[in-house]
């Protein structure tokens, strides 16, 4: 049984779709990548799974637990970070952990300092004076502090320059180590390529696809870029799925079977330089969303 | 309840109830410091409600020294306690329950509390029962105020039971109001909103009752009125007794809009 279970999930807001039918599981100690535009259901189904909207139709269960009728004692081995985090701007950062460290009994045990030396945190300032980015960084230590069972992240690394984003990715791969669930919602597509073990690909509130990252990758299209020495006639690129054209470069995306064919064809020409690459999960992506 | 989340309530909130009960109780001092200056001006003083309209003068309550000689507790009711008082502590009540749970929503900051390890039912629990303690200070600061002033001034006072039996209708009166504010502020996702609703319905009480006493007619009118249960302050401080309907009354209301709150912020959907 997956740390969560989504079956069937139906939430509309009024005539608005949030999701449809969503179904999903996430396996225990994996980082789950959570895929999809703005107004896709993302944060829809992380409402749902938080208990702060309750589903048409449909269920979630989080360690097994129904999501609504357990949520108390759910919460208490989760830790979330929502898209835009809300906190009090009255509370200076220590005196928000500390009140929010009372809320669970176990101990805190990563420890706070560690935590804001590599997110280069100082808590001790008002949050209201505090920067969107200092507040993402509170949000993200209140919620990893108690070394979650399972670690819900909305767009966690919005507002994180790329150093803080390094040490952040440091967090993650130490908290999977020691067994901790990460459900990673983002629509930054290279870091849930580097970050995630699998994904799950969100459109219009319904699941299109979820998959191993290297598996996805991997099954999909190869991506071609060559540079010939004299442009050839359109005519000789016929039936070749051409990505881009930008003077004598070409990009063409193959499929892995075609491979050899596509290089025999190409071998008629002088080319000048050649480079074979998997295609990224944006290009996978992006191809689900075209 | 929850732990932190009543410390933290209350934490945020000493101090504005602080302040309302120190201004409450001076100004409940002051109130009784101008007590004998007004009994020495005698008919004099009692000519000025003799020329208000009547519905003014039962308004404001305390009006029995037209006919009975002006007392102590007539005074503290006409000048403070039937209407003034109410303003000030409903103040605080609407103040305080439009933070409580709207605002919080408004805010965003509710996302932050219910992805902690607490029920619904807690977080408001946690919220009304600083309210109550609020609403206690508050009363026990003004009556601490009116009785002090006056074993001070050597004023003579009904017997003690009347101030404890009052205190206790108070407290309940106004927590009728704290738990149907809460009730609103489960309702809402503005604070304006959640201010707006229980203004409405006090102002709304209070009109009622004014128009209940304009007219023999429309006396029935009175059962619809919170302010109708209040009764008047001055009968109880000097009788020490009050009709069990009106805390029965009270009491219902109290059931009656917690039980509503608790069950719609639990049901209702917080898209935060």
């Amino acid at each position: 049984m997956g740390v969560i279970e989504a079956n069937n999930l139906t939430k509309y807001y009024g005539r608005v779709r949030g999701v449809e039918n969503l179904s999903f599981s996430v396996n225990e100690g994996e980082i789950f990548g959570f895929l999809g535009p703005n107004g896709a259901g993302k944060t829809t189904a992380i409402r749902l799974m938080l208990d702060f909207i309750r589903p048409q139709r449909g269920d979630i269960r989080v360690f097994g637990l129904d999501a609504h009728r357990n949520s108390s004692a759910i919460h208490r081995y989760i830790g979330y970070v929502s898209s835009e985090p809300f906190l009090y701007p009255f509370m200076k950062g220590l005196a928000l952990i500390s009140w929010l460290k009372t809320f669970r009994r176990q101990n805190c045990d990563l420890p706070l300092g560690r935590l804001c030396e590599i997110l280069q945190f100082n808590p001790n300032h008002f949050i209201k004076n505090y920067s969107s980015g200092n507040r993402k960084k509170l949000a993200l230590i209140q919620a990893m502090m108690h070394r979650p069972r399972l670690l819900i992240l909305d767009e966690p690394t919005n507002g994180l320059d790329p150093i803080i984003k390094q040490g952040f990715y440091a967090i993650l791969r130490s908290l999977k180590r020691s067994g901790t669930t990460i459900f990673f919602s983002s629509h930054d597509l290279t870091e849930v390529q580097k970050v995630c073990d699998r994904v799950a690909i969100i459109k219009d509130g319904r699941i299109v696809a979820v998959e191993e990252v290297a598996s996805l990758i991997h099954k999909n299209n190869l991506l071609v870029e060559v540079t010939f020495n004299q442009m050839p006639d359109e005519m000789m690129l016929a039936g070749l799925k051409v990505v881009e054209k930008n003077g004598q470069t070409v990009k063409l995306q193959v499929g892995r079977g075609e491979i050899n064919a596509v290089l025999t064809r190409l071998n008629q020409y002088q080319i000048t330089d050649i480079t074979i690459s998997e295609s990224t999960l944006e290009d996978i992506f992006l191809t689900w969303y075209q | 309840m929850n732990g932190p989340i009543f410390w933290q309530t209350l934490k945020s909130y000493w101090l504005t109830i602080l302040l309302y009960c120190g201004g409450l109780f001076l100004y409940s001092m002051f109130l009784t410091f101008i007590f004998p200056i007004a009994r020495d001006l005698g008919t004099n003083y009692t000519e000025i409600f003799n020329k208000m309209p009547e519905q003014i003068r039962n308004a404001m309550g305390g009006t029995n020294f037209l006919t009975g000689g002006l007392t102590f507790e007539s005074f503290m009711s006409m000048e403070h306690l039937r209407l003034f008082w109410v303003i000030i502590v409903t103040a605080f009540i609407i103040g305080f329950t439009s933070r409580a749970i709207a605002g919080e929503v408004e805010q965003g900051t509710i996302a932050l509390l219910l992805s902690q390890p607490v029920t619904r039912t807690q977080i408001f629990f946690s919220k009304l029962v600083v309210g109550i303690i609020g609403v206690i200070a508050l009363t026990v600061a003004t009556i601490g105020g009116i009785l002090w002033q006056a074993y001070r001034l050597d004023i003579t006072v009904s017997p003690i039971e009347g101030y404890f039996l009052f205190t206790f209708v108070a407290i309940l009166f106004f927590t009728s109001i704290l738990t149907l504010a809460m009730m609103f502020s489960t309702m809402v996702v503005e604070r304006g909103r959640a201010t707006l609703l229980p203004l409405l319905f006090v102002i709304t009480s209070f009109v009622i009752d004014m128009f209940a006493k304009l007219n023999a007619d429309w006396e029935d009118l009175k059962w619809l009125s919170i302010f109708q249960y209040y009764s008047s302050p001055d009968e109880i401080l000097t009788t020490a007794s009050i009709d069990n309907l009106n805390l029965w009354v009270f009491a219902g209301i109290i059931v009656v809009t917690t039980t509503v709150g608790l069950v719609v912020f639990n049901r209702r959907d917080i898209s935060v």
